[in-house]
């Protein structure tokens, strides 16, 4: 028995040495040190701008600016970008870091010192950033930490301005901006193509358009763009004189009624391809034909074997929608030549039984009143808002009729038929 | 396949009477020549104890055995002996070597390549065959620093039983040593077989067999302690040793338990904390049974270093930079850890059924788990330090660069990974409302595996010898995602951000598990990728042994079934119909012949041939297109194949032995898969080569030269040739599924098989002193290894619209040699014997010129630049040896 404790005693002593020292240890989360600052601003965002002389400028003074993080590069709408706006302006930061967000985030409070640092700008908006080609840069990554600073915790972020298109002014560059009781004009669209940063519009209800601009990489590019109406809020920002308005994601939609009717455009017809229209010759050799030169329907009588007799038919439009309200037509018109046998060759009109195809003169067409081009004028002049309310419930079909008295000179004259819309409320 | 037919219908005639033969082996000190007494040796499957003047006699039967003795103070011994006539003798004079077990040297070959890019960077467990002969020696102890791989085979080529079951892990083919690290002492005592040469409890393998033998009965009686100080891997082991021996009650106990650690081993911001236990016991019932249960395990946990570019290195100012830790509180902090335990239960019977015949049969079961940890972020900055776009060399502009470079250079902050910063990024997220943007994950692979290895050996008689047996093994393991840290965020969600960022819009793709989408995981929870791998194969096989006057010679054959499948546990949304549940269940039928002769031209001169041809299953990890998320095999999957010749010169002199081999080995069909972040397409990648051909020739040989009872001389040299034969295909499958699978045709064909220095030499000498003082000293040369290299730099696209003769083309295909290099070992030790206990210092130094410069391996990034067709601008990462590098250690028996 004591020849076993004694063994045991050793196995028992043995087994200290082995457990005795620790390596691996657990790590705790450690605590969090809330950023502080112990320097103050010595001037403001606006101040700094304003002594942008308009070409690159390094900053050589002990200049210290503070402001919040209204947008950064989170949904990727910004890219290497912060805004910081403090309450007389606000600017764009280029840092050239990745997914800055994480530590930048909204409503976090930075100061910046920006001896070292640069002014420059890019399509007339100003930017603080670096050096790079003799160009505006982005701070490098090594040294955005010497710059950069934050305070404190992310507070909230700093109310918008709320204003309207027609008040937009370049005091608001780079400021989070709110803009009311707006609609986007590219319903259904996404809201940026795969390939490229891309334009939208939105639009008030006075008709006032801002370019949105959205970047392909954005998380939410491939989303549509909502019908209803709603506020915007955004960063302003300029492009070459053109104000652009950025949103940092679908959030800056704000009490969006998506059901609110808004003005649509039924049909929008460019021309800029060949839609094949409805085409149809009831005298003549000469036609109605999509020219590729002017991106445009157009016929002219001269040369045919018959004075002439020409419908050009859109394809079908629906008016049929429920809720739909004020549907408008309007395209605009050019013409050169004058035939002496008209007062005016070319007539726009309406029908609600054409079948969409064939002979359009035995269905029943109704003449609508439009303003056009005067005769020789070679000036596109718009129809003019036609109202169409009186064909609400009904598919519709719009028709152009060319006449000419002759096939020669002074009975013929030329007629082109661009931008084709009709819209509604709905 | 005759020859095993052969064999099962000789079986049953075991009323033959077999011939026997006496062993009279004699045991001498090298430098006394005075008897050793009490040295335990290892017969066949005999124990045998020398008497006081160093004899023992034993008597078998006809037929080859291997020798072993493994003598504290000596060096381990380990001889072929013949028995042929009925008297043989066997005069052994033992190398004198205080203490060295080998501890701190096999450890480096369990290195942290494999996982980040090409090199497999497997360890082959060349210490398991070292034995006697000079060139073995070399290849496990002066040549492991350069990762040398005897004639550059992989771990799969040879295999490993302990106790005769099978350590082979089926679905890796990957060397299992760290399943056993630590228990030096018990994993002492191996039957090895080199090459196509044939064991008795196994078929074998093309680069050898080796079984462990760690029975408690066939464990010298023993009571030791012993501690050693390094600064390799780690810097203390601790270990202790208990024996019995077989009692005279029957019965035979051994234990073992070690521990090996270091708060940070040589490379900066590596700990190490290593376990290891061992129990057996062991039962004699009567004169024909015995039977024995071992258990034994190996739970260690060690931080990982990584392989970085040179333009790293040379700004951090050292080769062993390593971009994987950082501070954390004052502590050092990696973000890969390797955690593994795979506890092993191996039971044994010994079934003497008649004088003639003998059943030995292994029952093992094995169940744990080995898990990769680290850092994983979402819409965050790169948490890397080497990341390369924070490098001045992705800077442009040359003042920019000058920027990044000071801080590199000067900012240690800039060198290392910044737990703070991600700590606090995580608190920002959370207090916004949101998600993880950084954790740790670990990558786990939770092993089972059971199996049964049952053979007989059987004495036909004067000139014949059978045995055979089956062999099956079941190996299933679950693999997947864990989190293991959640960095102080409240959760992580489970979807995968590539697809997300390639699917805009798209709901269904990015779910990693679409029966649980948008879930938020937390510390604990499995996610990502979940699937379980089984694999089953049964071999059975035979061998007969032929002995003549002048000749021997062996012809052995298996055949084998296997049978392997893939089990989705999660519904993943790139596959939604072809990921949950069982794959088709793909079986493989499988052969291997092997023959060979030895010519006895007189005792000392001997000659032997052999050749072996055989056809393996494809491993289960390399035949799924993108195994983690998808039950879709490569296309056209099938076996490999290999054959391999080699012809030896052996001379057995009293001063001179040293043996010369040539040998020529051809792989026929092997496939590989690569599973790998792609920065190009930033989506995780899968590509598995197949139809890889590759051959391996050279010149092996080992010299020992006693130049006088106290002084040896040894040399010992390779020269290979290892190159890939063919231009296999690559099949590639995006994880993110952004890009269809594809294959394309690789142009590597006399590329050079990498990861090991295909020329090596040694030259050294060993000195024993009287008084039991041990010296000894030896040069290494390396030369002739290759980088591994990027399949996509070696494709028709890498190198289009460049005109013939471009001298771009070379500088794309071309295969980086690591320069050659070498280094310089020396070991002293001395022994004492104090009241009949031994204690025993042994000294090593590895590396003592300190070269850093020497390159032991790494692999071009996975990543090239089809547009410029710039090289440099994704280098290759290296691994350098480490520096000068000491072992001491003290050994205690008490």
């Amino acid at each position: 028995m004591k020849k076993h404790m004694k063994k045991l005693m050793f196995l028992a002593a043995i087994s200290a040495l082995f457990l005795g020292s620790c390596v691996q240890e657990d790590f705790d989360v450690p605590d969090i040190v809330i950023p502080e600052v112990d320097f103050d601003s010595n001037m403001s965002i606006a101040d700094l701008k304003a002594g942008y002389p308009g070409v690159l400028d390094s900053i050589g003074e002990d200049t210290i600016i503070q402001g919040i993080v209204i947008a950064n590069d989170e949904s990727g709408n910004f890219y290497k970008t912060i805004v910081i706006q403090d309450n007389t302006a606000g600017i764009e930061v280029k840092i050239d870091r990745y997914d800055m967000y994480t530590e930048f985030k909204v409503g976090q409070r930075v100061f910046i010192k920006c001896r070292g640092l640069y002014l420059g700008d890019y399509g007339g908006l100003v930017q603080l950033g670096y050096i790079y080609d003799n160009d505006i840069g982005r701070i490098p990554d090594v040294i955005a930490d010497d710059h950069i600073f934050r305070d404190s915790l992310p507070g909230a972020a700093p109310t918008p301005v709320t204003l309207t298109i027609p008040t937009l002014s370049p005091t608001y560059l780079s400021m989070l901006i709110r803009i009311d009781s707006v609609h986007f004009v590219e319903v259904g669209q996404t809201f940026s193509e795969s390939t490229g940063t891309t334009n939208r519009t939105i639009e008030d209800e006075y008709g006032n358009q801002l370019l949105l601009r959205t970047s392909n990489y954005a998380s939410f590019a491939a989303n549509d763009i909502p019908a209803g109406v709603g506020s915007v809020v955004g960063v302003l920002s300029i492009y070459n004189g053109d104000y652009q308005f950025y949103i940092r994601d679908l959030n800056d939609l704000v009490n969006w009624d998506y059901g609110a009717a808004t003005e649509q455009n039924i049909i929008f017809e460019t021309f800029d391809t060949d839609p094949s229209w409805t085409i149809f010759s009831a005298a003549s050799s000469e036609d109605w034909y999509w020219s590729s030169s002017y991106a445009c329907y157009a016929i002219s009588g001269f040369g045919g074997d018959a004075p002439s007799d020409d419908y050009l038919i859109s394809p079908a439009i629906d008016l049929s929608v429920s809720g739909i309200t004020d549907p408008i037509l309007n395209f605009r018109t050019w013409t050169k030549y004058t035939d002496g046998g008209f007062a005016q060759p070319i007539e726009v009109m309406i029908s609600t039984d054409y079948s969409g195809t064939g002979d359009p003169t035995t269905s029943t067409w109704t003449n609508l009143t439009a303003i056009w081009s005067p005769a020789n004028s070679e000036t596109w002049t718009s129809s003019g808002d036609i109202d169409l309310s009186a064909y609400i419930g009904s598919t519709v079909y719009i028709a152009f009729r060319y006449q000419s008295s002759g096939t020669g000179s002074g009975t013929t004259s030329n007629w082109e038929v661009d931008e084709f819309k009709v819209k509604a409320t709905m | 396949m005759r020859i095993l037919i052969l064999i099962l219908v000789l079986l049953p005639l075991s009323g033959l009477y077999a011939q026997e033969g006496n062993l009279h082996i004699s045991v001498k000190d090298p430098v006394t020549m005075d008897g050793l007494s009490n040295i335990i040796i290892l017969v066949g499957d005999q124990r045998l104890t020398t008497d006081d003047g160093g004899q023992v006699s034993a008597t078998l039967p006809y037929g080859t055995y291997n020798v072993i003795i493994n003598q504290d103070m000596y060096a381990p011994y380990s001889e072929e002996v013949l028995i042929d006539k009925p008297e043989v003798d066997l005069a052994i004079i033992l190398d004198r070597q205080a203490g060295s077990d080998g501890g701190g040297i096999v450890e480096i070959e369990l290195s942290d390549e494999d996982l980040d890019g090409g090199d497999n960077g497997q360890g082959v467990n060349s210490l398991l065959h070292a034995s006697k002969d000079p060139f073995t020696n070399a290849a496990a102890f002066s040549w492991s620093a350069a990762r040398f791989r005897a004639r550059g085979y992989d771990s799969w080529h040879s295999s490993t039983y302990f106790n005769g079951f099978s350590m082979d892990n089926l679905e890796t083919g990957y060397g299992s040593y760290s399943d056993y690290g630590g228990l030096n002492r018990i994993v002492r005592y191996k039957d090895s077989y080199e090459s196509n040469k044939p064991a008795p409890y196994s078929f074998g393998n093309i680069g050898g067999v080796t079984n462990i033998m760690s029975r408690a009965s066939q464990i010298r009686k023993q009571n030791q302690i012993s501690y050693a100080a390094t600064n390799r891997m780690y810097n203390n082991r601790l270990m202790y040793t208990f024996a019995s021996g077989l009692q005279a009650n029957g019965w035979a106990y051994a234990f073992s338990i070690s521990r090996r650690w270091a708060e940070e081993g040589y490379v900066p911001g590596t700990n190490y904390d290593a376990y290891a236990y061992f129990a057996s016991v062991e039962r004699k019932l009567n004169e024909n049974h015995m039977v024995g249960l071992s258990i034994f395990g190996a739970p260690h946990s060690r931080a990982k270093m990584g392989a970085s570019t040179q333009e790293a290195y040379d700004l951090a100012g050292t080769n062993y930079y390593n971009p994987y830790w950082g501070f954390q509180d004052g502590k050092i902090r990696n973000s890969r850890i390797r955690k593994a335990h795979k506890p092993y239960a191996i039971l044994n019977h010994s079934w003497k059924v008649n004088e003639t015949t003998k059943i030995h049969t292994s029952i093992g079961f094995m169940k744990g788990r080995y898990g990769n940890t680290r850092l994983n972020w979402y819409d965050a900055p790169d948490p890397r330090p080497d990341y390369y776009r924070y490098l001045p060399s992705y800077q442009d502009d040359p003042y920019i660069a000058s920027l990044v470079e000071d801080y590199w250079q000067n900012d240690v902050g800039a060198r290392q990974i910044d737990w703070n910063r991600i700590y606090e990024i995580n608190y920002l997220s959370k207090l916004a409302g949101n998600g993880a943007n950084y954790i740790i994950e670990e990558d786990r692979i939770d092993e089972t595996k059971y199996g049964i290895n049952s053979y007989f050996t059987k004495d036909g008689g004067e000139h014949l010898q059978l045995s055979g047996g089956v062999d099956f093994l079941s190996h299933n393991s679950q693999r997947f995602k864990v989190v293991e840290d959640l960095l102080g965020a409240n959760y992580w969600v489970d979807i995968d951000q590539f697809a997300e960022r390639d699917f805009p819009g798209d709901e269904d793709i990015l779910q990693n598990d679409m029966q649980n989408p948008d879930r938020q995981v937390v510390e604990g929870d499995i996610f990502g990728y979940n699937y379980n791998f089984h694999t089953n194969r049964a071999k059975l096989w035979g061998l007969g042994r032929f002995y003549y006057p002048k000749v021997d010679f062996f012809t052995s054959a298996y055949v084998s079934g296997s049978q392997l499948w893939r089990e989705g546990l999660f519904q993943n949304g790139r596959y939604p119909d072809n990921s949950l549940g069982d794959s088709e269940k793909k079986t493989f039928l499988n052969i291997g012949v092997k023959a060979g002769v030895t010519y006895k031209y007189t005792g000392k001169h001997y000659f032997d041939v052999n050749a072996a041809y055989y056809t393996a299953p494809p491993m289960i990890t390399n035949v799924f297109m993108a195994p983690r998320i998808s039950n879709k095999f490569v296309p056209g999957i099938e076996s490999s194949s290999g054959f391999s010749g080699e012809i030896s010169y052996i001379y057995k002199g009293e001063r001179i032995s040293g043996r010369v081999s040539a040998y020529q080995t051809q792989f026929f069909n092997e496939s590989d898969l690569f599973g790998f972040y792609h920065d190009e397409y930033r989506t995780y990648v899968y590509m598995t080569m197949t139809d890889i051909d590759r051959m391996h020739q050279g010149v092996e040989a080992g010299v020992e030269v006693k130049a006088t009872k106290t002084l040896s001389v040894v040399a010992a040299g390779n020269l290979g040739n290892y190159r890939y034969m063919s231009r296999p295909t690559a099949y590639i499958s995006f994880d993110n599924l952004s890009q269809p699978d594809t294959s394309e045709l690789i142009y590597q064909k006399y590329f050079f098989v990498p990861g090991t220095p295909q020329t090596t030499g040694m030259i050294g000498l060993k000195y024993f002193h009287p008084k039991y003082w041990f010296f000894s000293v030896n040069f290494n040369y390396f030369g002739d290894a290759y980088l591994a290299f990027n399949q996509e730099r070696r494709t028709q696209l890498a190198i289009e619209n460049l005109g013939p003769g471009d001298e771009l083309i070379d500088i794309i295909t071309a295969q980086e040699e690591i320069p050659g290099g070498y280094t310089l070992d020396a070991s002293i030790g001395k022994s004492w014997r104090i009241n009949g206990r031994t204690i025993a210092i042994n000294f090593m130094v590895n590396n003592i010129l300190d070269n850093k410069e020497l390159i032991t391996g790494g692999y071009e990034q996975r990543r090239f630049d089809f547009d410029t067709k710039d090289v440099d601008k994704f280098p290759p990462k290296y691994y350098y040896a480490f520096g000068r590098n000491f072992f001491a250690m003290i050994t205690i028996n008490l």
